[in-house]
């Protein structure tokens, strides 16, 4: 399985751009060479060179800084999202494959229809407007957003799988519901959940940087790519170093967890 | 055919009440006064206590939700806190902007993902179909904003060629109205390409594998006959899909572009009405868009069984 995520080559170049970000994350404060939030009122909109790599925004702060700062909400916003919708996601939609019947097909269903009805991005503003716009509430909200899309894999992965002969092996024996279902049921599963997840992570990355672009999520002085787009944006023509290389981040960040998605989806399916 | 149409429609009833639910507990049932929500701490006790007797916040919720409902199937969504305007007749005068931005936008992508996603799959494993599928992965990977901000970076401020933004109706000045959403409709249009493209390829590809299609190469018919009379046909199903599949990030992506090019469509009315807190505009606003999202998906299990008429409910008149 290794073997075949190997030979994908963008996939593994994705993998090391995630693991370099994960390192720069962690190890922001010694990569960094300025302090993120700290306004230097001389040398502000200066362009790339020597002193700053790349630049300075319109408050005189070190553009590289801000942008390695702004991993560390990137990723978590991407990760945090993605486990708040697992967690509620999973356990609802192993219920509702396993068990069926009226809950299943007339109200989770049906309530995941109706979520879905509404455009993501839309409820996530609402979502974020209402609980309070900052990184938390994003998060909650982004992995709200989220979890009828793992309610209903989850439960056609169970679906198809339920009939198998080591769940009836497990009934025979006697074991709990909840022991089949979690110990047997969802270890089977997991490869599909594994491939969404690491995509979603690319949804909520983008998710993110719209909430914090129109002023909903992280907000000022911490640094984040959607604010600085922002910011940036009234500067394309005197500084389009802070937009461009704010919007390049969130590029190669959600291309790099798409290219890895698509790569575990390879190694785990075997029918592709 | 209108049996289907039928129990297609009214399966879509519970899934529209269930709608309305969650947008009513989106605002009702989240911690804290709602009048508070929209007029701020620093409202008075009288303006909040006005805004609860107007909007009839002291009444339980399931008398709240059922005398919204009553209006909202009347089609009256209520008025703005804001400025009273009728929420219904600001989103309707709004709609056509952010519909002729989301044609052009459809528009768009269908000229570039439809032919690319043709050759792609007719060309496996060419150069043409290697560089084509990244670089639809690139645009997947592009949020419709950044684009946005890149195409007014490079024809706005390097080249000065298109406005940067604003708008202007096409019955007043249709040229200056295209200029100014050449930009927009490309953002939105770049990331939904990629996807359709993608939908293409890979649907192409499964009916190019297909026996009847190897008879009918078989037949000696020509190769652009097979493709396109045969091929491209059956392979729009899953395409069609896509791309009704795409309205919902459509209306979303909109909400976005419209943003960052000062178009003052239904987009930027939802924005708007999030900033001023104006919740009866709020509500109104994401009512209508999951109308049109549902509305889609109907079009697009309608669109599905003319172009293949064994897909019904239960499997088939």
């Amino acid at each position: 399985m290794w073997n075949k995520f190997k030979r994908n080559k963008l996939a593994l170049i994705a993998a090391a751009v995630i693991f370099l970000e994960v390192l720069l994350a962690i190890f922001a404060p010694l990569i960094a060479p300025y302090d993120p939030r700290e306004p230097d009122y001389v040398n502000f909109l200066k362009g790339p060179g020597e002193n700053h790599l790349l630049g300075t925004d319109d408050l005189g702060r070190d553009v590289f800084s801000r942008l390695i700062y702004g991993i560390r909400v990137s990723l978590s916003a991407g990760l945090i999202s993605v486990l708040i919708a697992l967690a509620v996601g999973i356990p609802i939609g192993l219920i509702a494959g396993y068990y069926r019947g009226f809950l299943d097909e007339f109200v989770i269903m049906r309530f995941t229809d109706a979520m879905m009805s509404l455009p993501s991005l839309v409820l996530a503003l609402a979502l974020s407007a209402i609980m309070g716009a900052g990184l938390k509430n994003a998060m909650i909200a982004i992995g709200i957003i989220f979890t009828p899309r793992y309610i209903r894999l989850v439960r056609g992965e169970v679906l198809s799988i339920k009939e198998a002969q080591f769940v009836e092996a497990a009934k025979s024996l006697g074991m709990s519901d909840i022991r089949i279902l979690f110990k047997h049921i969802l270890p089977n599963i997991m490869s599909p959940i594994l491939v969404q997840a690491t995509l979603s992570i690319a949804s909520g990355i983008i998710v993110e940087a719209s909430l914090s672009y129109l002023g909903l999520g992280t907000q000022p002085p911490i640094p984040s790519w959607g604010t600085m787009l922002s910011t940036g944006q009234g500067y394309l023509d005197q500084a389009p170093w802070i937009a461009l290389s704010s919007g390049m981040a969130i590029f190669i960040s959600v291309l790099a967890f798409n290219l890895m998605g698509d790569g575990l989806r390879d190694m785990l399916d075997p029918k592709i | 055919m209108s049996r289907y149409l039928i129990q297609r429609i009214i399966m879509m009833i519970p899934v529209l009440l269930l709608v309305t639910v969650l947008i009513f507990s989106l605002i009702h049932l989240t911690p804290g006064d709602p009048a508070l929500m929209m007029l701020g701490q620093e409202a008075s006790p009288e303006a909040l206590e006005a805004l609860r007797a107007r909007m009839g916040l002291d009444r339980p919720l399931v008398v709240q939700y059922f005398s919204w409902l009553k209006n909202v199937v009347k089609g009256d969504l209520g008025t703005s806190i804001r400025d009273n305007r009728s929420v219904a007749e600001a989103i309707f005068k709004k709609i056509p902007i952010t519909l002729e931005l989301a044609l052009l936008g459809i528009l768009i992508s269908i000229v570039i993902a439809i032919p690319a996603g043709i050759i792609s799959a007719v060309k496996k494993g060419t150069v043409f179909d290697y560089s084509s599928t990244l670089i639809a992965l690139g645009g997947i990977s592009m949020p419709s904003f950044w684009v946005g901000i890149l195409l007014i970076y490079l024809f706005a401020v390097q080249f000065k060629i298109l406005p940067p933004s604003g708008y202007i109706s096409p019955f007043e000045d249709l040229s200056q109205n295209l200029k100014l959403m050449i930009m927009p409709s490309l953002s939105l249009g770049i990331r939904m390409a990629a996807v359709t493209m993608r939908m293409m390829r890979s649907s192409l590809l499964n009916v190019l594998q297909s026996d009847y299609v190897r008879t009918a190469a078989a037949k000696g018919l020509p190769e652009f006959v097979v493709i396109l009379k045969h091929a491209v046909r059956n392979s729009l199903i899953s395409v069609v899909t896509v791309i009704g599949l795409q309205m919902s990030a459509f209306l979303g992506g909109a909400v976005i572009t419209e943003q960052i090019f000062a178009i003052p469509g239904f987009g930027r009315l939802v924005v708007q009405s999030i900033f001023n807190r104006d919740f009866p505009m709020l509500q109104g606003s994401i009512l209508i868009m999951a109308i049109m999202v549902i509305f889609v998906n109907l079009a697009v299990d309608i669109t599905y069984s003319f172009l293949d008429p064994r897909i019904s409910i239960g499997g088939g008149e």
